[in-house]
């Protein structure tokens, strides 16, 4: 029984894989005009502006005088805009997470990349880590100020590291290189 | 022995779908892409034809008919191994960190199934030439199922797409594989009365997987995709390693940071 249990687990693993090819090709296919700009992470930048606006949100609700305590939850007015922010972080990780996979696989070496895929895989594992306490906290608490800027740090430097990697080609004088990496992630 | 109406039209529909199979890897030129594939896809063909023209001649319960069959899957089984191989190949063999390790653990996998099967086939009471054919098919369908599965969470993970053409053989051989797991899995615990039945549900899920690969065939095949953009492995070498540099120096600042922190 464990060899057809194990098989069906297989299976599911194998349509939930074709279903994400099937996606990337769709993307790929979907961003071919797209700017150069775009294809990189640039949301988190605006973390400052999402700050303010929230800021001045609670100023004029007169809620807690503590910043750092002022908890952002799904029911009220503000949640809006907590939410908005997020959905386009995220958005940020995807891409510099598949841009970064994607130099990454065209190391001629095993060695460096392992060592590379293990900075992936720490920031993945800080941001798989932050979604599940913050799914935690929207179900309890909400979510604060701290906890966005936490996200903004893990996604700045996922960002700032796939930066790098293409300003380092670039520099190099691969610059199809890298337009061919941005189109195909 | 005969065959029921029902398994009757199984069998000839498995023919049918065999040849339409072959007539239309030729025809699109497959070869020219998945050489193992094809060559696979001429086995199946081959097999049917010599199996019937044999059970014809000398009976289905006749010993050149036993060893026939025997030999043929045995054939088949390893024709099928190839293309689950060159699948990985033509997925993986332009990442050259990456092949060298697949090809490995690939190599690896198969000398542990034909392994076990060897032994097993040792130690039986019974025919060694089906027990090693049955082991072996055993190990490597549940072994493919995993070099699949991993291949396309590969491909998803570093956007390493397969082609349509590719993505159904995969289709197919993944859903024949599990199906055949399960079906094993049965037929050695409960079901061993019920060999026609196991045999028939067997061509049913082969017979499935001949229609996913047929249906991308129907089609002209789509251009390749335009290579890559590649840099000679020198300068990728050297600039990675830059970066790791870069990389090492900035964590160990921030660890510094942090140690200061609580200082």
């Amino acid at each position: 029984m464990a060899s057809i249990l194990l098989v069906v687990l297989l299976a599911i693993a194998l349509i939930q894989f074709l279903r994400i090819q099937r996606d990337i090709e769709r993307r790929i296919a979907a961003q071919r005009n797209t700017p150069r700009h775009q294809l990189v992470p640039r949301h988190y930048k605006s973390f400052t502006e999402v700050e303010k606006a929230l800021w001045e949100i609670v100023q004029q609700q007169k809620r807690s005088t503590v910043w750092e305590d002022v908890r952002f939850k799904g029911r009220e007015p503000e949640f809006q805009i907590v939410q908005d922010y997020l959905r386009r972080v995220r958005e940020d990780f995807r891409r510099g997470h598949r841009i970064y996979g994607q130099v990454i696989i065209h190391s001629p070496q095993l060695r460096i990349f392992a060592e590379l895929e293990w900075y992936r895989m720490k920031i993945e594992f800080a941001y798989y880590r932050w979604c599940a306490l913050a799914w935690l906290r929207l179900r309890t608490v909400g979510i604060s100020i701290h906890d966005l800027r936490q996200l903004t740090e893990i996604v700045a430097t996922l960002a700032y590291r796939v930066r790098s990697m293409l300003q380092t080609f670039e520099n190099s004088g691969n610059v199809e290189f890298v337009d061919s990496i941005l189109k195909q992630s | 022995m005969h065959l029921t109406l029902s398994e009757n039209l199984l069998w000839w529909l498995g023919i049918g779908l065999k040849f339409l199979l072959c007539a239309l890897v030729f025809y699109r030129r497959l070869f020219r892409r998945l050489p193992f594939f094809s060559l696979y896809v001429v086995f199946l063909v081959v097999e049917v034809t010599v199996v019937w023209w044999v059970y014809r001649e000398w009976g289905y319960r006749s010993f050149p008919a036993w060893y026939t069959y025997w030999y043929a899957s045995g054939i088949v089984l390893l024709a099928r191994a190839l293309v689950v191989a060159e699948l990985c190949w033509t997925s993986l063999g332009t990442y050259p960190a990456i092949w060298p390790l697949v090809r490995k653990i690939l190599i690896i996998i198969a000398v542990v199934a034909f392994g076990y099967a060897t032994v097993t086939a040792f130690r039986t009471s019974s025919s060694p030439l089906a027990t090693f054919v049955l082991s072996s098919e055993q190990a490597l369908e549940i072994s493919f199922t995993f070099i699949l599965v991993a291949l396309v969470g590969f491909g998803a993970r570093y956007m390493a797409v397969l082609g349509p053409v590719e993505r159904n053989i995969v289709i197919g051989l993944g859903a024949y594989s599990c199906f055949q797991v399960i079906n094993n899995t049965f037929m050695q615990q409960w079901m061993s009365r019920y060999f026609h039945w196991w045999v028939s549900m067997r061509v049913v899920a082969f017979d499935i997987a001949m229609l996913i690969w047929i249906v991308p065939l129907t089609k002209a095949l789509p251009q390749a995709a335009p290579r890559r953009t590649l840099i000679s492995a020198d300068a990728a070498t050297r600039l990675l390693r830059e970066l790791l540099a870069q990389m090492r120096e900035i964590t160990e600042e921030l660890k510094r940071i942090a140690r200061s922190k609580w200082k």
